[in-house]
C-alpha cells in the first residue's frame, strides 16, 4: 500500500513545529491538530479515534522484523573524533536506518496494549505521533551529500520537538488507564517507552550535535571535551557542584525562601570518566531535590548551629563504575509509599500534576539552560528565544489570575541559566550577577511569569503574603511523580543503576551507579 | 604489642583446645547419633565410595561397632509413619499465640519494658495489697500452668509433623546425595528425633509431663546444633551432583522451617525454666530483691519464653560489637570501632537470638573487611587513606568547594551549598581510630512499623564478579588452600581447613557462636544466605549494597513484630 493512500501524512507537510501547526487552522486535516498537541491536551474528548493505520501495518511489519542494533556509549565516542564529511554522512545514515526500526518496535508495544487502552486520548496521540515520525523517517532516502544531512537534521529536530509532548500524554494516559492494565505491565510498557525513548534522542542528538560542530568554521577549535553531546571529563565534584546548586535554587523557591540543607561530599569526587552529562546530571538532580524536599520537610535542625542535617554525598570509583551515595536524614520515605517508589501504576493520582505541564524534556536543561549547549546543537543566541519556547523548559499553562497563584507556579515555571561549561567558580561572579544568574524565561514568552527570586523571596518573608502552606514545603507543582522511574531509566540505559534504601524514622540513601567505561551496549531490556 | 597479641592468641589457643576437648567429650558422652566434623580433610574429587569409606574411617574413630551399625543402615524404607506424618497439614501458630500464651495477663498489650518490671512485679506492690496480690500469684501460676501446658501440647502435636516434612524433603534428594555421610547425618538425625518425640506421651496434663517434654525437647534442639555445618559440608561436597538452584530451594525451605520448629521447642524449653525461675523467685525473697534491683536478671518481665519485648537494638549492637572486635583483635591484631548512631534509644519486640545471630554475622564481615582492606591499601594511623588518597584522588579533607561568594550565598549570606568534607565538620566519632581503621558505622532507626538498621563499613566493598554470588549457599571468600591469592577470612570454622592460623581463629569463632548464641553457626559461606533468611524471618527483609572501592552498606529491615503478631506464623 502505498503511501497516496493517506494524503494526510504526505511528507510535504515536512518539519511542523508547534507554531507553524498553530498557524495552521485545526480544520485543514484531521491530523495538523496532532502537530499542536497543546489544543489536543485541552480537549482529549474531541479527538477521534484513528483504525486507519491497521493497513499501514504492511509497512511497519519489515522494521519490527529488523533487530535493534545497539551502540555503546564508547562507540559513540571514538566515532565522533576528528569528525570527517564521509563520517558525518555515515552517522547519518545510521540514525536514519536505525530510527524507525526503534519507532516501530515502539509502535508495536502500543498496538499490542489491550485496545481499550488504545483509545485513551493521550495514549492515542503519543501513538499517532509516534506514527508520524515513523513514516517521515522511513521515507527519507539515502543521505549522500551535506546538504542532504541538513536537510536531514532540520526533519530529526523538529521531530524532537514535536515528541516533547510525549512523556506528559503518556504518564497521563497510562495514569487514565491504570484500571485496564495490571500494575507490572503498565510498570514494564512505560520503562521501555522512556528507555527506547532515551535511546532515540540520544542517536539524534548526537547526531545534530556531531552535524552542527562539524558546520561551525572553528569546530576543531570548540571540542573542550565534548563529542557531540557526550562529555569526556566528566568530574563527580562539577556534577554535583552543578546539579545541587539547581536543586538547593529549586527547593528554595519552592518552599518560599526556606534555606535547603547543605551538600556535603567526599570520596573520589574528582574521578573523570565520559557520559553525557545531562543523564547524570537528571538522576542527582531529581534525587538531591527528593532528599532536600525530606530534609526540609522532616529534618531536625541541630541543635547548636540551627542547620539542617546536610546531605552527604560519596562518591565511590570501583574497578568498573562509579557510584553516587547519596545520603540523607530526612525522616525516610513512609512504608506506603516506598512500596510504589518506582511504579507508574499503583499511584492513580501520581501524575496528576502532568495536567498543568505540555512539554517535558526529561532533561536537566529544563531548570538550566546552557547557552553553550545550545550552540552544540547549532543555535545561535538569536535562534535560542525561539528554540526555548518550543524546546526547552516545561512550559506551564498561564497561571491563575490571583497573585498568590502567579507567584506559586511562577517559581515552578522559572528557568535557570547556568553554563556548565563555565568552569564552577566563574559562575561566582559578584552578589549583583544572582538575578542575571537566574534570569526568568520572562522575556521570551508571554505564558512564563516574572518572578526574580530576591522578590519571590522577599514576599515569602512577609507574613499573609504567601499561603502559609509553602512554609511547610508543600509545592505540589514541583512534583511531577515521575523523577524516581525516570532517573532509574536514566541510570539503566548504559548499564548503570539506581537503587534507594528508605530507614524510615531516620533518613534515605540512594545509590546512582554509572558504568565507568562506557562499554555497556544501550540496556531496552526491562 | 605484638608480644600482647601472641600472649592472647595463646590464651585463646589453649581456650580452642578446652573447648575442643569438651566438644568431643559432649560427642562421646550423649549425642551418639552424631558425627563429628572430621578432623582430616576430605579429598574433594574423590568418587562416592571413597568418600564414604573416608568418613566411615572416620567414624569409625569415634563409635564402637554396634553404633557404626545404627549409622550404616539408614532408616527402613517399609516405615511409613512418617509420609503418614508428613501428609498432614501444618497447623501454623501465630507469633501471638506463642508469645501471649507465654505472657502472664496475656490480654493487656506489651508496654515498654521499665513500666512492665514496675507494675506488674509483685514486690513493688504496696503492703496493703499482700493478701490480694499472693491471690493473684496463684490465680496467674494456675494459669500460667494451663498456657505452659498448651504450648506444650501443641509442640507434642506439632513438632513430629513438621520434623516427617522436613524428613520426607531429604527423602526426595537425589540418591547420590542422600548417601552422602553428612546427608545420611542429619537424615538420621532428624528420623530420631522424630521417632523419639512420637514416642513420648501423648498426654500432658501436669508439671511432671511438662518437664518430661521439655526435657526432652532440650536434648533434642542440643542435638540438632550441628546441622548447619553438616548440611554445609554436605552439600558442598555434593555442589557438583545437584542443581544450584535445586540446593538453594532445598536449604532455604529447610532452614526456614528449621528455625519454627526451633522456635517453638525452645518457647517450650525457656517457658518451662522461667516457671522454675518465677516459682524460685516466689519461694527466695531474697532472690527476688536481687532481680529487682539488678537490671541483667535472668528474667526480665519484657522476656516472655524467647521473645523480648523491650529489646533494645543498641545493647544489641553492643554486645555483638564487643565481641566481633574482640575476635578481630586475636586475628589482625587490631580492630576498627564500632559507632552507634541514630535512635539509640529504640525498643522493639523480638527474638533476640536471631537478631543476635544476625548481627554478628554481618558485624563480623564488616569489621573484618575493613581490617582487610586497611592492610591492602596501607592505612594507618598516620595515613588513614592509605594508597586511596594518592591513587584515586580520594578526598575528604580539601577545601570547601564553594567559598562564600557562590550564586546562593548572595541570597543567603551563607556559605555555599556543596561543600567537601572537612574534618572539623565531621562527627569526630566517624574518624579513623588509632590503628587507622575508619570506623563501622551502624545506625538505628526506628520507622512506625519497622526499625531498620544500617550497617556502613569502609572495607572495600565486594568485587563485581562476587557480589551476585554473595547470597549463594557455600559462596565463602574464605582463603582456599588452593587458592592463597585469596586474602584470609574471619569466617567461622570450615571444617576441612586442619590448622593454620586461620583455622585457630575460625575454631574460637565457631565455639563461640556456638556457646553465645545456642543457634545455627556460621561456616562454608552460610553466613550471608542463612542471616538473610533470619531477617526475613518475620517479614523483615536485608538489603546489601556495595560500592567498590570503598565499602558496604547493609540494611536490615526488620518489623516490629508485636503489632503484627496476629499475622506472623511460625
Amino acid at each position: 500500500m502505498s503511501a497516496s493512500a493517506f494524503p494526510s501524512i504526505a511528507p510535504t507537510i515536512g518539519v511542523a513545529t508547534s507554531s507553524s501547526a498553530a498557524a495552521i487552522s485545526p480544520q485543514t486535516s484531521p491530523l495538523f491538530r496532532m502537530n499542536n498537541p497543546a489544543s489536543i491536551v485541552q480537549q482529549p474528548q474531541a479527538r477521534r479515534y484513528s483504525p486507519q493505520h491497521f493497513y499501514q501495518n504492511r509497512i511497519l511489519d519489515p522494521f519490527v522484523n529488523q533487530p535493534v542494533s545497539p551502540i555503546t556509549l564508547r562507540q559513540l565516542v571514538f566515532f565522533g573524533r576528528n569528525m570527517q564529511e564521509d563520517k558525518l554522512i555515515k552517522s547519518a545514515n545510521y540514525v536514519r536506518t536505525e530510527l524507525p526500526i526503534r519507532l516501530a518496535h515502539r509502535i508495536r508495544d502500543f498496538q499490542n496494549l489491550p485496545f481499550i487502552v488504545g483509545t485513551n486520548p493521550h495514549i492515542e496521540l503519543v501513538y499517532d505521533l509516534y506514527w508520524q515520525a515513523f513514516e517521515k523517517l522511513s521515507k527519507v532516502p539515502e543521505i549522500k551529500t551535506l546538504e542532504d544531512n541538513d536537510a536531514f537534521c532540520e526533519l530529526v529536530k523538529g521531530l524532537l520537538n514535536d515528541h516533547l509532548v510525549v512523556i506528559p500524554q503518556l504518564a497521563l494516559g497510562i495514569m487514565e488507564c491504570s484500571k485496564h492494565i495490571p500494575p507490572d505491565q503498565v510498570d514494564r510498557f512505560m520503562n521501555k517507552m522512556l528507555r527506547s525513548r532515551i535511546s532515540r534522542r540520544v542517536l539524534a542528538e548526537q547526531h545534530l550535535s556531531l552535524t552542527s560542530n562539524f558546520n561551525s568554521p572553528n569546530h576543531m577549535m570548540t571540542d573542550r571535551g565534548y563529542i557531540g553531546i557526550i562529555y569526556t571529563h566528566c568530574r563527580p565534584r562539577d556534577i554535583i557542584e552543578r546539579t545541587a546548586i539547581l536543586a538547593a535554587e529549586t527547593c528554595w523557591q519552592g518552599s518560599g525562601g526556606m534555606e535547603p540543607p547543605k551538600v556535603f561530599l567526599d570520596g573520589n569526587i574528582d574521578a573523570e570518566f565520559s557520559y553525557i552529562p545531562d543523564h547524570i546530571e537528571y538522576i542527582l538532580y531529581e534525587l538531591l531535590k527528593n532528599s532536600m524536599r525530606f530534609v526540609m520537610k522532616n529534618g531536625i535542625p541541630d541543635a547548636r548551629t540551627g542547620e539542617l542535617p546536610p546531605i552527604q554525598i560519596t562518591v565511590c570509583e570501583g574497578t568498573h563504575d562509579i557510584v553516587f551515595r547519596i545520603s540523607d536524614k530526612g525522616g525516610g520515605i513512609p512504608p506506603d509509599m516506598e512500596a510504589h517508589l518506582w511504579s507508574y501504576a499503583q499511584s492513580p493520582a501520581r501524575f496528576a500534576n502532568f495536567e498543568k505541564i505540555s512539554k517535558m524534556a526529561a532533561t536537566i536543561q529544563e531548570r538550566m539552560v546552557s547557552p553553550s549547549r545550545s550552540a552544540n546543537l547549532g543555535i545561535d543566541d538569536s535562534q535560542l528565544s525561539d528554540r526555548k519556547d518550543d524546546n526547552e523548559g516545561i512550559v506551564l499553562p498561564p497561571p491563575p489570575a490571583t497573585n498568590k497563584n502567579s507567584s506559586y507556579y511562577g517559581a515552578e515555571s522559572t528557568t535557570i541559566r547556568l553554563d556548565r561549561h563555565a568552569p564552577p567558580r566563574a559562575s561566582k561572579s559578584t552578589s549583583s550577577s544572582a538575578s542575571s544568574s537566574f534570569s526568568t524565561a520572562s522575556s521570551q514568552h508571554h505564558q512564563r511569569t516574572v518572578i526574580d527570586p530576591s522578590q519571590s523571596r522577599t514576599a515569602a518573608r512577609k507574613p499573609g503574603h504567601l499561603d502559609g502552606t509553602t512554609h511547610q514545603y508543600e509545592d505540589q507543582s514541583l512534583h511531577l511523580g515521575i523523577g524516581l522511574p525516570m532517573s532509574r531509566v536514566y541510570a539503566e540505559y548504559w548499564g548503570g543503576d539506581l537503587k534507594v534504601f528508605t530507614m524510615h524514622g531516620y533518613g534515605t540513601d540512594a545509590y546512582a551507579k554509572f558504568c565507568k567505561f562506557g562499554n555497556i551496549y544501550e540496556n531496552f531490556d526491562v | 604489642m605484638a608480644k600482647e597479641v601472641l600472649t592472647l592468641s595463646q590464651i585463646m589457643l589453649q581456650l580452642v583446645q578446652d573447648a575442643a576437648s569438651g566438644y568431643k567429650l559432649r560427642l562421646a558422652a550423649g549425642y551418639k547419633l552424631r558425627l563429628a566434623a572430621p578432623t582430616s580433610k576430605v579429598p574433594a574429587t574423590t568418587d562416592i565410595q571413597s568418600l564414604k569409606a573416608s568418613a566411615l574411617s572416620t567414624v569409625r574413630g569415634f563409635y564402637s561397632q554396634s553404633e557404626l551399625r545404627e549409622l550404616d543402615d539408614v532408616v527402613s524404607f517399609y516405615d511409613d509413619k512418617v509420609t503418614e506424618y508428613a501428609n498432614q497439614e501444618i497447623q501454623t501458630v501465630t507469633l501471638k499465640t506463642l508469645l501471649g500464651l507465654g505472657r502472664s495477663g496475656s490480654s493487656t498489650p506489651p508496654t515498654p519494658s521499665g513500666e512492665v518490671t514496675a507494675t506488674a512485679s509483685p514486690s513493688s506492690s504496696s503492703p496493703s495489697t499482700v493478701s490480694t496480690d499472693s491471690q493473684q500469684q496463684e490465680h496467674q501460676r494456675t494459669r500460667d500452668l494451663a498456657i505452659n501446658l498448651d504450648v506444650a501440647r501443641y509442640a507434642r502435636k506439632e513438632l513430629p509433623v513438621r520434623l516427617a516434612i522436613l524428613i520426607k524433603a531429604t527423602q526426595k534428594l537425589p540418591f547420590i546425595v542422600g548417601t552422602n555421610p553428612y546427608i545420611k547425618r542429619v537424615y538420621k538425625l532428624y528420623y530420631d528425633s522424630f521417632q523419639t518425640l512420637t514416642a513420648s506421651p501423648e498426654q500432658i496434663r501436669d508439671n511432671e509431663d511438662l518437664d518430661l517434654i521439655a526435657d526432652l525437647l532440650k536434648g533434642l534442639v542440643a542435638s540438632h546444633a550441628d546441622v548447619i555445618p553438616m548440611l554445609s559440608q554436605g552439600f558442598l561436597e555434593c555442589k557438583k551432583y545437584m542443581n544450584k538452584d535445586d540446593i538453594k530451594e532445598f536449604l532455604d525451605g529447610m532452614i526456614r522451617a528449621r528455625i519454627g520448629i526451633r522456635l517453638i521447642a525452645e518457647q517450650v524449653i525457656s517457658l518451662r525454666e522461667q516457671r522454675d525461675y518465677d516459682n524460685n523467685v516466689d519461694d527466695d525473697q531474697e532472690q527476688q530483691q536481687r532481680s529487682a534491683n539488678c537490671s541483667t536478671s535472668k528474667r526480665p518481665k519484657d522476656v516472655v519464653g524467647v521473645v523480648h519485648t523491650g529489646l533494645r537494638p543498641a545493647d544489641l549492637i553492643k554486645t555483638c560489637a564487643s565481641f566481633v572486635q574482640e575476635l578481630c583483635d586475636v586475628n589482625y591484631g587490631s580492630s576498627p570501632e564500632v559507632v552507634i548512631n541514630g535512635q539509640t534509644d529504640a525498643t522493639f519486640t523480638y527474638v533476640p537470638v536471631h537478631l543476635e545471630y544476625i548481627l554478628c554475622e554481618l558485624l563480623k564481615n564488616a569489621v573484618r573487611a575493613t581490617v582487610e582492606q586497611s592492610q591492602k591499601i596501607g592505612r594507618s594511623a598516620l595515613d588513614p587513606h592509605g594508597q586511596q588518597k594518592h591513587n584515586d584522588g580520594w578526598d575528604s579533607s580539601g577545601k570547601p568547594l564553594y567559598s562564600s561568594t557562590t550564586m546562593r550565598s548572595d541570597r543567603h549570606g551563607k556559605s555555599g551549598v556543596v561543600t567537601v568534607n572537612q574534618d572539623d565538620d565531621q562527627d569526630l566519632t566517624k574518624r579513623p581510630n588509632e590503628c587507622g581503621h575508619p570506623p563501622v558505622e551502624v545506625t538505628i532507626a526506628q520507622g512506625d512499623h519497622e526499625i531498620t538498621i544500617r550497617i556502613r563499613d569502609q572495607g572495600g566493598g565486594i568485587t563485581r564478579e562476587h557480589f551476585d554470588s554473595v547470597f549463594d549457599y557455600s559462596f565463602t571468600t574464605v582463603k582456599n588452600e588452593n587458592d592463597a591469592s585469596k586474602n584470609g577470612s574471619m569466617d567461622a570454622g570450615t571444617g576441612d581447613v586442619p590448622y593454620g592460623v586461620d583455622s585457630i581463629f575460625k575454631g574460637v569463632s565457631r565455639l563461640a557462636m556456638q556457646a553465645g548464641l545456642g543457634g545455627p553457626i556460621a561456616g562454608l559461606g552460610f553466613g550471608l544466605p542463612l542471616t538473610r533468611i533470619y531477617a526475613r524471618y518475620f517479614g523483615g527483609d536485608m538489603h546489601l549494597v556495595s560500592l567498590q572501592g570503598y565499602g558496604c552498606d547493609v540494611f536490615l529491615k526488620l518489623k516490629q513484630i508485636d503489632e503484627t503478631l496476629e499475622e506472623i506464623q511460625i
